[in-house]
């Protein structure tokens, strides 16, 4: 049963992103399959929820059940040609193992490692969190029971300030406790595994395996990041569907193909559906999507990619609305909407964030290798305009992150505070992202397409200097 | 046609170049991935040197891993008691001892004050993780305020024997017992 339910959200997510995506090579497969369909089905619930009906394992199964058939057929009868398609020449396997070396087999095994290890730590202990502990897994335990998310803990407000949370977290976790699983850790080590598969993926499309594998290594090794993605909480997800959000635009801006673009809004979708901070990164593409519209004037796309994005936040914002004598207690803050100028609490902020920043237990040297980076792509910068957008999505996602701690008005807890101990983690999405142009930046594209071209196996000597 | 022997000397030495050639390359490919690898393994050491990726991996993988395989059997129980000390295995107790319908009256403020730190039993302040703990079985903290009635109370430092409507000969510190007497 709780094998099923994994292979239900791994199955309907890789249909979905199969039929918006019928280009996706094996590793953004095997990467995005889990994310997607695991967001897809929290949808489902809550659609299931609003409708009336009791999330339980019948309903949502045959949901799932429901929506498979539907993609299916979409599937059949729009991609009807690719589907033959499907095979190792498809996938390039051959080519891909042509382009294994040294570098890449000694990441990747680190990579694994490293993987496992967390994995394992995360599966061994129980929730422990406060957040995980007092919202998302005690809000879980009593959706899987009741079957609805106005529970009795709602009711009579025995679950934390998460209950106000957009529900993928605690939707994802209710179905793993609704198909038998006793630990719902399961959830935040699938996410994980995803984003570093995901992760690589994407910069494999941009740059190459060497390259890819290398800056995936120092992804996954960003230490908060890494420390954090073994409790129970939403921050990890979070980071990764923005950041990969963003990053699937990128690929899509050079490349051009349509599969990305679109991959971009589904996974900033989810990320707008995980917690109400994730407008900072729809926020950003979408200007950056609006600038590239004036040029293209293809306004179709904007307004597909719009919707398609921000619909599952502005859903939540309108559920809470439409509910707000009951779920007002939860809500943790209110945004103040005039701009604030208060010259001692914005110093205070940015303070913090900039050693938060620049601490190196926290991100390790990836803010320090950003920095020296850009400085060291001037000429390219200046030159070519290289990456421009690119750092500028990055700056914009902190200075957004930086003008909403400034606009929160909090109901139980200060600035302070959350500035020494969340404020950390609202970083982790914008550091997934420098991580990205590290790979992807002229200076570091050119080396390793070098070193990538030094490291191939020979198969042709006479030709291949 | 058959070969003139110039033109089999000619693919003869093709044959020798090529191979030669293939040889060299196999040659220059494992000294160029040696070389990687030993660039790689001495950024990797230096990458150690740093506080931040220290920590990652001597604290967060490699000492977790030893912990883990150490303690594959523990159970969950245990684990949270490691965690949350008496608070844990008190609730557990509870939960153990209580329907699923129960409604339990926890101590007030003051009563948990009165235990040492060490017990970890400041949780019991706590609603969320009361909840937690304890859910699907409901709690309340003052009988006069909350609107349900408790079926049952979590005797805590020897406070709430006075809530029970029958004599208890052998009084326990902590205990969960029934509101009404069920003989």
């Amino acid at each position: 049963m709780t094998i099923l339910a994994l292979l239900f959200a791994f199955l309907l997510g890789l249909m979905l992103l199969y039929a918006f995506h019928p280009k996706a090579k094996l590793m953004e497969l095997i990467g995005f399959s889990f994310p997607i369909g695991i967001g897809t089905i929290t949808l489902l619930m809550f659609a299931l929820d609003v409708l009336g009906l009791k999330i339980n394992v019948l309903n949502t199964s045959i949901s799932i059940v429901s929506a498979c058939i539907g993609i299916g057929v979409y599937v059949f009868f729009v991609h009807k040609e690719q589907l033959t398609q499907i095979s190792a020449k498809r996938f390039e396997l051959n080519a891909s193992i042509k382009d294994l070396n040294v570098v890449w087999l000694g990441c990747a095994a680190i990579i694994v490692f490293v993987l496992y290890g967390i994995s394992k730590k995360s599966l061994f202990w129980p929730t422990f969190a406060t957040d995980a502990l007092t919202s998302f897994n005690l809000y879980a335990k009593a959706i899987a029971r009741e079957g609805t998310l106005q529970n009795s803990l709602v009711l009579n407000q025995h679950v934390g300030g998460g209950a106000a949370y957009p529900p993928l977290y605690s939707l994802s976790l209710a179905y793993a406790m609704m198909f038998g699983f006793k630990l719902t850790k399961i959830i935040p080590v699938l996410f994980f595994i995803s984003l570093t598969v995901g992760f690589y993926a994407l910069v494999k499309q941009n740059t190459n395996s060497t390259n890819a594998i290398l800056f995936t290594l120092v992804m996954i090794t960003v230490p908060e990041m890494l420390a954090q993605s073994a409790i129970n909480i939403t921050s990890v997800p979070q980071s990764a569907y923005g950041a990969l959000g963003v990053i699937a635009f990128f690929t899509w801006l050079s490349n051009k193909e349509n599969g990305y673009l679109i991959l971009s809004g589904v996974l900033l979708a989810f990320n707008g559906w995980i917690r109400s901070e994730g407008i900072v990164f729809i926020t950003v593409v979408f200007l950056l999507l609006s600038y590239d519209t004036l040029k293209t004037r293809d306004y179709k796309k904007l307004a597909v990619f719009t919707v398609l994005s921000i619909a599952p936040f502005l859903i939540w914002q309108l559920y809470l609305r439409l509910n707000h004598e009951l779920m007002d207690p939860f809500l943790q803050v209110e945004i103040i909407k005039m701009p604030l100028f208060d010259g001692e609490k914005l110093s205070k902020i940015v303070g913090i964030s900039k050693y938060n920043l620049l601490s190196e237990t926290y991100y390790g040297l990836v803010i320090y290798g950003f920095l020296l980076v850009v400085v060291l792509n001037v000429k390219f910068i200046i030159k070519n305009l290289d990456n421009v957008g690119l750092i500028l999505a990055i700056a914009l996602i902190i200075v957004f992150y930086l003008g909403l701690i400034n606009q929160l008005q909090l109901r139980y807890d200060s600035v302070d505070n959350i500035l020494k101990y969340s404020a950390k983690r609202f970083f982790f999405g914008p550091i997934i992202v420098m991580c990205f142009y590290l790979s992807n930046n002229a200076l570091m594209k050119k080396a390793f397409e070098y070193i990538h071209n030094q490291l191939r196996y020979p198969l042709k000597p006479a030709a291949d200097s | 046609m058959p070969k003139t022997k110039p033109q089999q000397k000619k693919e003869a030495k093709k044959k020798q170049d090529k191979s030669k050639s293939t040889q060299t390359s196999a040659l220059s490919f494992v000294l160029k991935n040696a070389a990687a690898l030993l660039v790689l393994a001495l950024v990797l050491n230096l990458a150690l040197t740093r506080p931040g990726y220290n920590w990652l991996w001597n604290s967060l993988i490699k000492k977790n891993l030893e912990m883990v395989n150490k303690n594959a059997s523990m159970t969950d129980e245990i684990k949270m008691e490691i965690k949350y000390g008496l608070f844990a295995k008190y609730l557990q107790h509870i939960k153990q001892n209580t329907p699923e319908n129960a409604v339990i009256l926890l101590p007030p403020e003051n009563v948990v004050d009165g235990i040492p730190e060490k017990y970890k039993m400041k949780y019991l302040k706590n609603k969320f993780y009361c909840t937690y703990f304890l859910y699907p079985r409901q709690i309340v903290f003052d009988q006069t305020k909350d609107n349900q009635e408790a079926t049952h109370v979590a005797i805590v430092n020897n406070w709430g024997y006075e809530h029970l409507n029958y004599p208890v000969q052998k009084k326990q510190p902590l205990a969960i017992l029934p509101i009404r007497n069920q003989n």
